[in-house]
Parts: C-alpha cells; sequence; structure tokens
C-alpha cells in the first residue's frame, strides 16, 4: 500500500513537472537545441528562437530546472563561447544572460561570427552556480545574400565586431535598428564598445539606391546602438555603417546585408 | 453648365433658348471638317444612334461641344484621333495608341475625365491608360468637351473636363432593328478594325450591342523609319438596354467592357501587357414635359486592370526586368434634376459621390540579387460627396445671366496596412487628408441680334491634388527624367478664369474669337528634392510635388467658317496657349499654336472630298532646367479623302472612304509627344460600312 502511495506521489510529481516544462520555454515558440545535466543534478537545456543558430547576433536562452524539476530562477548564468579551430580557439561577443521571470528562463546573446563545420566547430560552455555544462552547437552559415555580423579593422589597430540586432523580421516602411558593436580585446574578450557614433547608409546594391529618412543610430548603451532604417521596398539591402569616435573615422564602411 | 437629355429620340434640354439652338447648330460647323465627316452624308433616321449624331445644342458658349464631326463614320476612328481634332485639346502622345488628352493645355487632375458623368480613373502610374482609351467612338452618342468649372457638374476642377456620353438606344413604336458592319485597313503598320453592331427598338424596350476589334503594328514614320514599339491590339464591347417604366421614365443598363493587349509605347522605356476595363451602370430617368423637368439618377462601378511589360524590349535596352501592375476601382453615383423655376428661369441640381481606389506596385528582377517588391501607389482611396447648382435667367431677348457653384468634400486614406507600413518612410504620421472643394462660375450672354452673340464668364476653379500628386512613391517621369514621390501637404490648386468670346453667324460665314485666361495659385509641379537617392536606373534625380505660389496659362482660340458655294465649306479651326509660372519661366507640356483646316466639297448627292491642313507651331518657350524640356519644330501635314454612298436596296447603304494621311510623308513630331517620337508617316486608309 505505502509502495502504491509512494508510486501515486511520484506519478503526481511527475505529472506537475510535466505541466511546469510545458509552461515554461517550451510553451513559447522556442526551439530546444540541447539539453544537459550538471554533475550537481541541474538540468540546464539551451533554446533558440529559430531551429538552429546562425552567423548573426542569437538570441540564447537556457532553462534550469532542479532534479525535482522545478525552474530555479535565481542561479548564476554565464555564457562562453568558444569555436575549437585545428590552429586556435577564439570567443566571440556574448551578452550574459538575465533571468526573465514571465518566460522563466535566462535570456542572452551570442554572436557567432563564423559558422561550424570543416574550420571548426562551436561549444557553449554555460556555467551555472559555478558548475559548467558544454554544448556543441552547429551554427548554420547566413543565408544567401545576408551577412548579419561582421568582424572590421578600425582604423586604431583594433578589430571591431559588428552587428545587427534589429530589424531581424525587416518589413517595407521604417525598421528599428539597433547595431551591437563590440572591441576585439583578446582572442577570448569581445567587450561592448560604448560612446561612437555612426552613421547610417542603406543601399540596394543590386539597383545602386537608396533610401531617405533614416535615423543614424545613437549610443543606448552596453555597445547597442539604436536608430531607425526605411526601406523602400523588400529585396537585397546593405547597411553601411560608418563608425566614429568623435570626429575620427575608426571603420569606413561596415557593411551588413540583409534580405527579405 | 451642359445637360443634354435624349429621350424618346429628341433632345429635350431645358437651358436650350431658341438663339441658344442656332448658335449651337452652327457651332457644328466650327469643327474643322475632317476626313471622317466626308464619310456621312447619308442621313439615316433608323441608324442615328447606331451612328455618332451630333451634339444638337451648345449650351455655352465657351463648351464647344466636338463632337459635330463626330458622327456616323466616324466610328472606325481612334477616340483619340477624334479627340484630337477637336478646338482646345491637344494629346499628349507616348505611343500610337491611348493618347493622353489636354484642354487649353490642362491636363491630368487640372480636368476632369467621366463617362456618361461616371468619374473613372486609370490605372497606370506613367499615364499610359487615360480614360479615352477605353471608350470607343461606338460605344458613344457623342462627347463635350467644357473649358471651366462650373460648365459641368462631373467633379472639380481647373479647367473643365471631357465627358463622353454613352450610347442611347431609341424606344421605336414600331419595333425597328437595325444593324451595321464596319470594317477598315489602314496601310502604315498595316492597322485593320472591325466592328459591328445591332440595336433594337420597341415601344418599351430599347436594346444595343457594340463591339469592335482593332489591330496595328509597328508604325514608320516620314521618311520610312520604323518606330519599334508601337503597336496595339484591343477589343471593346458594349451593351445597353432600357425598359420603359412608365409614361415618362425609363431604366438604362450599360455595360462596357475594353481590353488592349500588347501595347507598345515607344516613347516610354515599358510597354502594356493588358490594359482592361470593366464599366457598369445603372440609370434611372424620369421626364415630365409639363413642369419641363428632369430627373436623372445613376449608380455605376468600374474596375481598370493594367499592367506593364518589358519582356518584349531588346534586353540591352532592360537594364532589369520588372512587373508593373496597377489597378483602379470606382464606384460612384449622382442623381440630378432640372427644372424650370418660371419660364426664363432653369435650375439644375445634382448630389454626387464616389470612391475611387488605386493600388500599383512594382517588383524588380535583378541579375544576381533576390526580387524588389514595393507599391507605387500603395493602396490609397479617395471618397468624395458633392453637391451643384446652376441657374440660367434669360433677362431679356438680349441678356441671359448664368451662375453655378459646386461644393465637394474629397477624403483621402490608405487603405492597406501594407501600404501604410512602407510609406511610414517617407512621411510621417496618419496621412488621411480631407478638404472642402469649391467651384463657381458666372457667366453673361449678350444677342445684340440674330448674328451677333457675346459671352463674358469668370469661374473660380479649384482641385485637390490627385492621389499620385500626394502620395507617388518613385514613380518615373519620362518627360524630365526624374523619379517622383508624393506630397500629402500640397494645398488645393485653385485659378480665378476669366474669358471673353464674341462670335458672328451667317449662312454663308463665321467667326468666333475667344480669349481665355486661367490665373492659378498653389499651381501643383515638381520641385528636386535634395539628398534623395533615385530608384530608376539612369534618372537625373528625385523630385517631389510643391505648390507653387502662381502661374497662369493665357491664349485664344478662332474659329472661321465659309461657305463660298453651297457645296463647299471651308474652316479653320486655331487654338493658342502660353503658360508662365510664378517666376515668369514656361510651364511644361503647354501646346503651341495649333491650326486645323479643312476644306469639305461636296460633288454629287454621293460623293464628298475632303481635304485638311494641321499645322503646329513650334514652341521655344520652354523650360529645361526647371521642367526639362526640350524646343519643338513646327509641323504641318495635308490629308485627303473621298467619301462615297452606295445605295443598296431596302433602304440599306454602304458606305465607302478613302483617305490618305500625311500626304508628304513629313517627319515630324509635336511639342506634347513625350520623348519627341515621330509621328506616323504616309498613311492610306480604306473603309467600309454597311448600313442595315
Amino acid at each position: 500500500m505505502r509502495k502504491l502511495l509512494s508510486f501515486l506521489g511520484i506519478s503526481i510529481l511527475l505529472m506537475a513537472s510535466c505541466k511546469k516544462d510545458e509552461s515554461s520555454a517550451a510553451a513559447s515558440n522556442k526551439t530546444k537545441v540541447a539539453e544537459t545535466t550538471t554533475a550537481g543534478g541541474l538540468k540546464v537545456a539551451l533554446w533558440s528562437d529559430n531551429t538552429s543558430f546562425t552567423v548573426a547576433y542569437n538570441k540564447v536562452y537556457v532553462t534550469v530546472r532542479s532534479a525535482e524539476g522545478t525552474d530555479v530562477a535565481n542561479a548564476t548564468v554565464s555564457y562562453h563561447p568558444l569555436m575549437n579551430m585545428s590552429s586556435m580557439q577564439h570567443s566571440s561577443p556574448v551578452e550574459q544572460p538575465a533571468y526573465n521571470g514571465g518566460e522563466h528562463l535566462y535570456e542572452g546573446a551570442v554572436v557567432f561570427s563564423m559558422p561550424s563545420g570543416d574550420m571548426g566547430s562551436w561549444q557553449l560552455r554555460v556555467e551555472v552556480n559555478g558548475e559548467n555544462v558544454v554544448f556543441n552547437v552547429g551554427v548554420a552559415p547566413a543565408a544567401t545574400g545576408s551577412r548579419h555580423t561582421g568582424t572590421f579593422t578600425g582604423t586604431d589597430g583594433n578589430s571591431y565586431s559588428v552587428s545587427l540586432v534589429e530589424p531581424l523580421k525587416p518589413k517595407t516602411g521604417v525598421n528599428e535598428l539597433d547595431i551591437l558593436v563590440n572591441r576585439r580585446q583578446d582572442m577570448m574578450t569581445f567587450p561592448a564598445e560604448n560612446g561612437l557614433s555612426i552613421e547610417l547608409a542603406p543601399e540596394m546594391p543590386s539597383m545602386g539606391h537608396g533610401s531617405p529618412n533614416n535615423i543614424n543610430p545613437v549610443d543606448s548603451g552596453n555597445g547597442h546602438y539604436k536608430g531607425k532604417v526605411n526601406f523602400t521596398m523588400t529585396g537585397d539591402w546593405r547597411l553601411h555603417l560608418r563608425l566614429k569616435r568623435g570626429n575620427v573615422v575608426i571603420v569606413e564602411d561596415a557593411a551588413l546585408d540583409l534580405l527579405f | 453648365m451642359i445637360r443634354r437629355t435624349w429621350l424618346w429620340g429628341h433632345a429635350i434640354n431645358f437651358f436650350v433658348m431658341k438663339t441658344y439652338l442656332i448658335s449651337g447648330i452652327t457651332l457644328l460647323f466650327w469643327y474643322p471638317l475632317s476626313a471622317q465627316y466626308a464619310d456621312s452624308i447619308v442621313d439615316t433616321h433608323i441608324h442615328k444612334s447606331l451612328l455618332l449624331k451630333e451634339v444638337k445644342v451648345s449650351l455655352s458658349k465657351n463648351v464647344s461641344e466636338a463632337a459635330a464631326g463626330f458622327r456616323q463614320s466616324s466610328l472606325q476612328l481612334l477616340t483619340d484621333k477624334m479627340l484630337e481634332r477637336s478646338p482646345g485639346i491637344s494629346m499628349i502622345r507616348r505611343g500610337n495608341f491611348a493618347m493622353e488628352p489636354t484642354i487649353r493645355s490642362f491636363s491630368n487632375g487640372q480636368i476632369t475625365a467621366t463617362i456618361d458623368g461616371m468619374r473613372i480613373f486609370g490605372a497606370c502610374t506613367d499615364r499610359m491608360d487615360p480614360i479615352s482609351s477605353y471608350v470607343e467612338p461606338n460605344n458613344l452618342e457623342s462627347f463635350s468637351i467644357s473649358f471651366n468649372p462650373g460648365d459641368n457638374s462631373y467633379g472639380s476642377s481647373i479647367a473643365g473636363g471631357i465627358n463622353f456620353s454613352l450610347k442611347d438606344p431609341l424606344f421605336s413604336p414600331t419595333g425597328e432593328v437595325s444593324a451595321v458592319l464596319g470594317t477598315g485597313f489602314e496601310t502604315n503598320g498595316n492597322a485593320f478594325q472591325t466592328l459591328a453592331g445591332l440595336e433594337y427598338g420597341s415601344r418599351k424596350l430599347a436594346f444595343q450591342a457594340n463591339g469592335i476589334f482593332r489591330r496595328s503594328g509597328d508604325y514608320h514614320a516620314g521618311g520610312g523609319r520604323e518606330i519599334r514599339f508601337s503597336q496595339y491590339r484591343k477589343w471593346n464591347g458594349s451593351v445597353s438596354a432600357k425598359a420603359m417604366t412608365g409614361e415618362r421614365s425609363y431604366l438604362k443598363a450599360d455595360y462596357i467592357q475594353d481590353e488592349g493587349h500588347d501595347i507598345g509605347y515607344p516613347a516610354l522605356t515599358m510597354d502594356v501587357g493588358f490594359a482592361k476595363a470593366k464599366i457598369a451602370a445603372l440609370s434611372y430617368s424620369y421626364r415630365d414635359s409639363v413642369t419641363s423637368s428632369v430627373w436623372n439618377t445613376k449608380v455605376y462601378f468600374n474596375f481598370i486592370d493594367h499592367a506593364m511589360d518589358d519582356t518584349r524590349r531588346p534586353p540591352e535596352a532592360v537594364p532589369m526586368h520588372m512587373d508593373m501592375p496597377g489597378t483602379s476601382g470606382t464606384f460612384g453615383a449622382f442623381s440630378s434634376y432640372s427644372f424650370s423655376v418660371h419660364k426664363r428661369h432653369y435650375m439644375n441640381i445634382q448630389a454626387d459621390g464616389f470612391n475611387n481606389r488605386l493600388k500599383a506596385e512594382m517588383t524588380m528582377y535583378p541579375q544576381n540579387g533576390a526580387p524588389m517588391f514595393m507599391y507605387t501607389l500603395a493602396g490609397l482611396g479617395r471618397s468624395s460627396a458633392a453637391v451643384s447648382v446652376s441657374d440660367r435667367l434669360q433677362m431679356n431677348s438680349r441678356f441671359a445671366v448664368k451662375l453655378g457653384g459646386r461644393m465637394e468634400y474629397v477624403h483621402d486614406y490608405l487603405f492597406s496596412g501594407e501600404g501604410k507600413e512602407q510609406l511610414s518612410g517617407m512621411f510621417e504620421g496618419d496621412l488621411s487628408r480631407s478638404r472642402w472643394v469649391k467651384n463657381w462660375n458666372a457667366q453673361v450672354d449678350f444677342y445684340p441680334d440674330a448674328n451677333w452673340n457675346f459671352t463674358a464668364q469668370i469661374a473660380g476653379g479649384a482641385r485637390p491634388a490627385t492621389l499620385q500628386e500626394a502620395y507617388s512613391f518613385y514613380i518615373y517621369n519620362r518627360l524630365d527624367g526624374y523619379d517622383y514621390i508624393g506630397n500629402p501637404d500640397l494645398k488645393q490648386e485653385k485659378s480665378v478664369n476669366l474669358s471673353f468670346a464674341g462670335s458672328f453667324n451667317s449662312t454663308g460665314f463665321g467667326v468666333r474669337l475667344n480669349a481665355f485666361s486661367y490665373f492659378m495659385n498653389d499651381y501643383i509641379a515638381g520641385a528636386i528634392l535634395d539628398g534623395y537617392s533615385t530608384m530608376t536606373i539612369g534618372a537625373n534625380g528625385v523630385k517631389h510635388y510643391i505648390s507653387i505660389s502662381s502661374a497662369k496659362i493665357y491664349g485664344s482660340e478662332l474659329e472661321l467658317r465659309w461657305s463660298p458655294l453651297s457645296s463647299l465649306v471651308l474652316s479653320s479651326s486655331n487654338t493658342f496657349t502660353r503658360g508662365n509660372d510664378a517666376d515668369g519661366r514656361a510651364l511644361p507640356l503647354i501646346a503651341p499654336l495649333k491650326s486645323v483646316n479643312s476644306a469639305f466639297y461636296r460633288l454629287n448627292k454621293k460623293t464628298v472630298l475632303n481635304a485638311e491642313l494641321i499645322a503646329n507651331g513650334g514652341q521655344h518657350r520652354v523650360d529645361t532646367e526647371r521642367y526639362g524640356e526640350t524646343v519643338t519644330k513646327g509641323s504641318a501635314i495635308l490629308n485627303s479623302s473621298v467619301a462615297r454612298d452606295f445605295f443598296l436596296p431596302r433602304s440599306k447603304v454602304l458606305k465607302a472612304s478613302a483617305s490618305v494621311e500625311n500626304i508628304f510623308d513629313s517627319c515630324y513630331y509635336q511639342h506634347l509627344d513625350i520623348m519627341k517620337v515621330m509621328r506616323p508617316g504616309r498613311n492610306f486608309l480604306f473603309r467600309l460600312t454597311w448600313l442595315m
């Protein structure tokens, strides 16, 4: 009888945890990329907005659940991407995650600067309360005609990573524009770069024309620069971004390509 | 105020004074007697409504009821050619088909174009499909041109408009059936057309059906050079039916379908794959001869589907393939009531309204890269409601006064979410606009005696910006080579129009001279927009529409008629206009002096001969810097024709005509010809029409 009761109790617990699982990240339109368990028994799952990560600024989510299946909301979580190439290793710009109570997940971002494949493979090390889990993540190349992130050598000798945060789903007309700029301090450290000014000039390469009524992105902190971009039609668009510090041009043409 | 009502086969017009009728009929002879007129010597009553009748009355001195020469066998003519010979009208030419009429050098939104009072708007962003391209002479009873707002009540305008009156089958006490068949061939372009018509009239029912098919290859300019992409092909069918609903009233239904295919526009970078119009109307008419009142009500709908095409152009001439379809749908209604207040006082009251929706898009296909899509007209709507009143008072046998006014409320809006989003990149805030548009006119007629007539008129015109002028999205204008962006905040264009006319008519001789001027404020014109990159490959830059503080157009028309012999009529129609903007710069698309002169000789009862000289002065007053125009040389061409009627048994008639246009094969173009594409060289035309 006790056995039966405990079985029932476990079942109820399991069912409850299943419900919880549904009400968390899985309920929204995100894809679970991978899941693993830390040595301490925390279940860590990796989520993406898309079916896979691509060479771009990617929102990266993790859910952390206890062995019992309850959401852990107060963990210390950090992302550490690493590209393993035959001759070298490097990391890439990261926005460390914060807990999103509404969706029961930790929300951060990683700029994957190159695709995984013959050249090398990406690992994402996620540190949860001092414990590490490592996910091997596939990073698909950018779609043809798209270039949502790029690395540009500045006139000051630094290397800058410039990435498109918004619009990810561009439409004809005015779009909110959000650009992330990071400076490569060393192969493993890419701090957000503030204090620049950016001049924006969209262009349709197949036509050679631009568009009017754009608003240059301005520094809004944490390496983000926000402005507006006007797409007069669908098709291939190139965003020419000129990065300046004061009056000094750092990068003449950090060009990103969109296609819609 | 034009009001022409055909009821039971009779023209009844409550505004018509005896003197008016006389001068109206003589106006027929003002019309230059063209080659086509020569076809029309037989006046068979039965066929009256299958053929194009003359307009019997002209109500105000500055209205030209140009339909005079437009009678009978002009059925095979292109509407364009019919319009082109009318006083005051010049055509903007982009190809051999679908020319755009201007009235005294006013065009587009400055004038109205209506079919039986119905508003209808072209779907093409490049003005390739003026309304006149969707009607054929065999759809029409007549057309009328007015030169001032208030002369017609079909819409608000600066300079009047053109109204095409649809065929009106006649009731007949004897149950008559008549038919027409016709075919014609033209050597230049190997053009041919064939038409058929059937009409039936009984006491209670009347019906007519008409169809025409036309096709033309590329024509050759004077000297023999082929003008590529000047071909066209179209058909047009119409039916109308009338049923008596009482002693004094009837219902009428009209339907026209017009489909053009593979229409070349040598002056433009693209041709037209198809241009299709469906035009439908239901009307109710009530007439009371005791109270001299007429009540007409009409509800209507029309839809135009238009697609440009560049696939037939040589690849080197097409930097990028693109599709440019557009649609225009309009529904509306009007109701007008004419009555006599007392014996010498007539009034007309009208209420009208319409809704028009325009949508045009462009998809470009680059060699390397994704297709690019945008709206050139991003789902634009216009709704209008108006009231107009016209009042005519015959003071005494020598003086008449006419007053008219129109108030129109016009609301423009965007009806598609995608369109709104696209335009959010160009204009800020809510883009819907509303305004009141006011038109008025006052006219005094003075008849010193039966031969002389003097008219003075003052009118106040106003018009809202067209939807294209307000919301265009990079629409390329071939004339100046600029991409145009609209301006939703354009002020209304307004004008004060003055005109004076004097005429003398006797049986053998007539002369009519008038002078007119239009003083415009907030004239809508293009101005360069700096810092915008062009959309069209190879465009000179980007312009947007602005309101220029003022502009004026003025000019004069002289018409002469002389019959030295009873069998010979000589006539001459001359129009001169000039236009300046606020800075004294020459306005674009101003027709220079145009002179149409014809001699019409009746050899015998069956045969007429006609010769016609059409001369256009040069236009040296152009402003290349501001409006992108260049000078045009003068030109003159000579046309001639012979027509003969063959009377067949049972009162059937076979009408045959042979003409030659541009006898000397001149190589010429006119000032309103976009890109100065040469007009057709020598052309022999042969036409046969059977009336059964």
